[in-house]
């Protein structure tokens, strides 16, 4: 450990040593106790720490409001579990109602294509927001 | 089991529909999500629509989720970030409500209408950090989200997130320190 690595981590992480990186938080701490600078170093890091620390939005209100709205969602019966009434039909019920839901969805998808973009298309897939980069991706580093 | 090997088998019961387990991964992710949002995008209405939307992703797609790919929270908070960034590409950064509710104005109230004040500059310095600072200073200062988590998160390298911090606070100081107490001094 190097004083001007030192100052890197409380620059970075602040003077908390828990956030410190683990493998080099013992060293960081044995050369603070034992360097006058160091100690004063975390000082003012400490101090950054205490402004940040006043910034605290607060957010239950706003989890239990999103939380509110989740339940009317999930309620609305968008779920395999919402329809239990499917288990109770006899295998022939069930495959003529696939069968009558795909031709359904033959005819709508032959009229739609031809009038309107696809819809699947308006929205951000999944699996590139958490997978494929996103945003970060496009902006390198 | 830990809590992630939980998360992972919670995420395949909501894949086959299942709410109870859906309102779990809610009770523990929720919280979190709609805090780092609030900090992102800095607003609670905005904070609001984004946890909502990736929480509705989840329920939607989680029969997409892929064990082998990483831990679940680090995969719903990308998803989280991603939607703040794509929002704040389209609209300028907000903190008008980052200092929380208007403060009491009454002549008791002086103490609290100054934190108030200071809350609000520290949250528009916060503001005029670039995005990608913003974002790590959230996600591993305010949230503890360890450095790997984080780089995984941004989809940075971990030396790219301490640059990010490092810049990121050393800015904030510069703007901030006179609002500091200049008696605060360590003893160790």
């Amino acid at each position: 450990m190097t004083f001007e690595r030192l100052i890197e981590i409380l620059d970075a992480y602040g003077a908390d040593p828990a956030r410190w990186p683990a493998d080099e938080r013992a060293a960081a701490w044995a050369f603070v106790v034992q360097d006058a600078r160091a100690a004063d170093a975390l000082a003012e890091a400490r101090r950054l720490d205490g402004l940040l620390d006043v910034y605290d939005p607060g957010a239950d209100a706003s989890a239990a409001r999103v939380r509110n709205a989740l339940e009317k969602e999930i309620g609305q019966g968008s779920s395999v579990t919402a329809i239990p009434f499917l288990a109770a039909w006899s295998p022939w019920q069930r495959g003529a109602a696939l069968a009558a839901v795909l031709m359904f969805g033959i005819a709508t998808g032959v009229v739609t294509s031809a009038v309107s973009p696809s819809v699947a298309g308006n929205e951000i897939d999944i699996v590139r927001l958490a997978f494929d980069g996103g945003p970060f991706e496009a902006m390198g580093l | 089991m830990d809590n992630a090997e939980e998360d992972e088998v919670l995420v395949e019961r909501v894949a086959d529909g299942d709410k109870a387990a859906y309102r779990l991964l809610m009770d523990r992710h929720l919280g979190r999500c709609v805090r780092l949002a609030r900090r992102m995008t800095g607003n609670a209405a905005d904070a609001e629509d984004v946890a909502q939307d990736a929480f509705l992703r989840l329920w939607r797609h989680a029969d997409r989720w892929q064990s082998g790919r990483g831990k679940f929270s680090t995969w719903l908070y990308r998803i989280v970030t991603n939607l703040c960034i794509d929002r704040s590409c389209r609209r300028s950064f907000l903190p008008l409500e980052a200092a929380g509710d208007p403060a009491d104005e009454r002549p008791d109230a002086a103490e609290g209408i100054a934190k108030a004040q200071t809350a609000k500059t520290i949250a528009a310095a916060i503001a005029r950090l670039p995005e990608r600072q913003r974002v790590a200073l959230t996600l591993r200062y305010y949230e503890e989200i360890g450095n790997i988590e984080a780089a995984e998160i941004m989809s940075v390298s971990v030396d790219a997130v301490e640059s990010l911090l490092l810049r990121a606070r050393r800015t904030l100081r510069a703007e901030l320190m006179a609002l500091a107490p200049s008696n605060a001094r360590e003893e160790t």
